[in-house]
């Protein structure tokens, strides 16, 4: 496909990915002014908040995390999307997801951005926060997890940008027309002065190559570190080795799904049918039916070693999971994450990218779900010698408002990153095209790279 | 030296070992410098027990409570501590001085004169008189099935149960009274079935009343009095409830009856619940190690001090010893390799524009980007390494 076109391949791609740069329309603005509404109402709801203090949530004594927790815990699994596309695809040299990797690497970024604001917007007084730094110490798992939300958040900043110095280079050199004198600068500052000449080619590959690897422990330790904050403690539920992999493997399946969805819209509204193509969207689905099936194979081995024994506290909190007040959840979460996505993933009828699509969105929802089941149920179950033996939780309207301020703020990231950045690395993609191209010409036809 | 990370969970435990400790202590004999010392003050003396309260309060309040009555087993507000303190001052003078378990040695912190005048506070802990000294109430015994019956006010408003003084009980017959059965012994984690009968002056029941029960309990090192139930009596003034406690040992059962006019009706029962086959968040936080390589601390002077309830510690330099030093080194060195990581790729980013030709004037800065880059990561870096090389740490908790 790309070698057939490949004629005017650079050209088109090029104006593919400057296009949104140059002319945005007026839907385009009405969406990001909508965005802006809803990250405005969150922001008033997080003013009440401030104001009276963490009783405008639905948390107390007994529920002590919330919405906001298990939101941080979702936003904390899909970032772990960049690093699975953009690394292990990289390391094994899968070169069909080049189109994918700016995407991915986006979603990482904007989901950690929101994983740091949903645990700022959890401490009640956010003018305490830099006592973290200040008192924190290193036997804290709370303080291992800031470390490890830090270094992610950098290294993935990082890992964004390294691969966009060509891409810069290149809006510097061709921008100059429609771009203003600033974003020109701007350009200018962030391309560090790229020739794409071999030792630069070689310093960056260097520095990307080096990234690459350590990305990828990184961000598991960034969702170790975060389960670690739950399973150091002795509640019923959060106190079983496996619930590291388990968070691990579950963050892998939700951010390779997110991908398919956050494609798919890329893909509809950059006009990038010609680049992301069925094949991806079927490549990427098979990551996801074998993640969905590992993330089902922990989720049984865990309940099924902590049901077989049963203690008291656990017996409570399977109680409230699968047949009490919690069931529906729970059962929603079967269905949405496991038993619909696997049935969409597998039986391919109808078309792809619909398709898929709605398994991405399904198992999202099943996910965020499945973070509300390990948090808040395990904290339901009294450990405390009282009287009341259920503490019931639901979020108030600012929690509630908060959260979905911090979607906004995700789909905001990406809307402007798409006009700002290009979408995809298109400097890279065509070396790769003409790389292709020159196999061709050598008589090396039909050998996929 | 003991691991405090996991203090928290530590902190029952602590309580239960000090009682054990504090228990087998009582009957020793007191060593040489302390046999037979006296006090220099008179007990009653007031100027010496106000001077007493305020070093009681900066460094014991914090284990033995306010009304010195949050140890059961150095229980300064029974009337029977004054009276063994006169007996045998050097006992407590000893234990002060030299600390054992849990208890703190303050030798070295408290002068002489200081430690007696702590003990003659503690000496007035037990000896007040009590507020409402008409009210008559129960003793609390350890092996009442059905305690006795009981009118007055033993409530106070920090809802510790506080051991009453005993006294004889006065000839008079109670007007309400409240029995509180429970077993003499159960087991933790089953099913306790409590049940409380109410009867007016007549020894008529009284019916739809609502008792409240409660249990005394140890959480994060704080004791008191946790609601586990309440009920409305049926017909026989009987009010039942049906729970499953988590602790262990000699557990005070309280029910109480509030009418709607006069005072609050309390009774109090024991119960000794046995550990179950499964102890319950029985946690230590580390093993008992005291190897290389050692400790390395280093702390201001100020440090030793005991801090006021509310003030946060004083920051140290800490570099754990003995085992903790192999997953806190492993840490560190991982955090300092990536950082540094971090710092090498940034690196060969600002090395780009040197060997490219920079070309117009407008790309003079073309190096701004990476440099700001490592300027943030050796920031982070370094706010990092600090968070984990030092922490809050006073006290007790220094070793």
């Amino acid at each position: 496909m790309r070698v057939a076109k490949a004629e005017n391949y650079a050209q088109r791609i090029e104006q593919t990915s400057l296009a949104p740069m140059k002319k945005p329309s007026t839907a385009y603005y009405a969406f990001v002014l909508f965005l802006l509404a809803i990250i405005g109402w969150g922001l008033y709801a997080y003013i009440t908040q401030l104001k009276f203090g963490l009783l405008m949530t639905g948390m107390r004594d007994y529920v002590s995390w919330g919405f906001y927790i298990f939101s941080f815990i979702f936003w904390v699994g899909a970032s772990l999307c960049g690093a699975l596309v953009s690394a292990i695809l990289r390391l094994t040299h899968a070169h069909w997801r080049t189109p994918l990797t700016r995407i991915a690497e986006l979603v990482t970024v904007a989901s950690l951005i929101n994983a740091g604001l949903m645990i700022s917007v959890d401490v009640g007084r956010p003018d305490r926060l830099l006592f973290l730094f200040a008192y924190g110490r290193f036997q804290s798992p709370l303080v291992w997890d800031v470390i490890g939300l830090l270094t992610y958040l950098l290294g993935s900043f990082v890992y964004l940008y390294l691969p966009l110095i060509p891409d810069f280079a290149l809006m510097r050199d061709r921008l100059k027309g429609p771009a203003t004198a600033l974003k020109l600068k701007i350009y200018t500052l962030l391309a560090v002065g790229w020739r794409g000449t071999p030792e630069q080619r070689q310093r960056l590959d260097k520095a990307i190559s080096v990234l690459t690897v350590m990305i990828i422990p990184i961000g598991i330790s960034m969702h170790t570190v975060t389960a670690f904050t739950l399973s150091m403690t002795l509640r019923p539920g959060w106190d079983t080795a496996i619930l590291a992999p388990n968070f691990v493997i579950g963050a892998l399946f939700s951010g390779a799904t997110l991908l398919l969805v956050v494609m798919g819209v890329y893909r509809k509204f950059c006009h990038l049918e010609e680049y992301i193509t069925p094949k991806h969207f079927r490549y990427v689905s098979y990551l996801g039916i074998v993640l969905l099936f590992s993330y089902l194979y922990f989720v049984v081995v865990e309940y099924l070693t902590i049901m077989f024994k049963l203690r008291l506290e656990e017996k409570e909190l399977f109680t409230l999971l699968l047949i009490g007040p919690a069931a529906p959840w729970f059962w929603t979460f079967v269905a949405t994450a496991f038993v619909l996505p696997a049935i969409l993933m597998l039986y391919q009828r109808g078309p792809t990218i619909p398709r898929l699509m709605l398994a991405g969105v399904l198992v999202n929802i099943g996910m965020f779900i499945k973070r509300f089941v390990i948090v808040v149920p395990s904290l339901e179950v009294p450990l405390m010698p009282t009287g009341f033996h259920f503490f019931t939780y639901s979020p108030s309207w600012v929690e509630i408002s908060i959260v979905t301020m911090g979607f906004a703020i995700f789909a905001l990231i990406l809307t402007l990153a798409a006009k700002v950045l290009p979408i995809m690395p298109f400097v890279e993609m065509i070396e790769e095209n003409e790389l292709a191209e020159h196999h061709q010409t050598k008589g090396d036809v039909g050998k996929e790279r | 030296m003991k691991r405090k990370s996991g203090l928290i969970f530590l902190l029952p435990v602590l309580c239960i070992l000090v009682l054990a400790t504090t228990v087998l202590a009582v009957d020793e004999p007191v060593p040489a410098p302390y046999t037979g010392v006296k006090n220099p003050f008179a007990w009653n003396d007031a100027a010496v027990q106000t001077a007493g309260k305020a070093l009681y309060r900066k460094s014991c309040l914090s284990c033995h409570g306010a009304n010195g009555n949050e140890v059961i087993e150095a229980d300064f507000s029974v009337a029977e501590y004054p009276k063994k303190m006169e007996n045998n001052p050097g006992f407590d003078f000893w234990r002060l001085s030299e600390g054992k378990g849990e208890m703190t040695a303050f030798k070295s912190t408290l002068s002489e004169t200081q430690r007696w005048q702590v003990l003659t506070y503690i000496w007035s802990l037990g000896a007040v008189v009590p507020e409402t000294p008409e009210t008559p109430v129960t003793p609390v015994t350890g092996d009442n099935v059905t305690s006795n019956v009981t009118t007055g006010n033993v409530g106070n408003t920090t809802g510790n149960v506080t051991v009453p003084v005993v006294k004889p009980p006065p000839v008079v017959v109670p007007p309400t009274t409240l029995q509180l059965t429970v077993p003499e012994q159960a087991q933790a984690g089953q099913p306790l079935h409590i049940s409380a009968l109410l009867l007016d002056p007549d020894k008529e029941p009284i019916v739809e009343a609502n008792v409240v029960f409660s249990m005394n309990t140890t959480f994060l090192g704080g004791r008191g009095l946790a609601v586990i139930g309440e009920a409305l009596t049926d017909e026989k003034g009987v009010a039942n409830i049906t729970y499953t406690p988590q602790l262990t040992g000699n557990i005070p059962i309280v029910a109480r009856y509030q009418p709607d006019s006069g005072k609050l009706i309390t009774t109090i029962a024991v119960v000794n619940l046995g550990t179950a086959e499964e102890g319950f968040y029985e946690t230590e936080v580390g093993l008992e190690y005291q190897g290389f390589p050692p400790d390395l601390v280093l702390f201001p002077e100020s440090a030793w001090q005991p801090r006021e309830p509310g003030i946060a510690p004083v920051t140290v330099l800490r570099i754990p010893g003995g085992l903790p030093f192999i997953p806190f080194t492993a840490y560190l060195a991982t955090v300092i390799l990536v950082w540094g990581l971090y710092v090498r790729v940034m690196y060969q980013v600002l090395r780009i524009p040197a060997v490219g030709k920079i070309g117009s004037k407008k790309e003079s800065n073309v190096r701004l980007v990476p440099a700001v880059g490592i300027a943030i990561i050796v920031l982070l870096a370094t706010l990092m390494v600090s968070v984990l090389v030092k922490g809050p740490y006073s006290g007790p908790y220094l070793h």
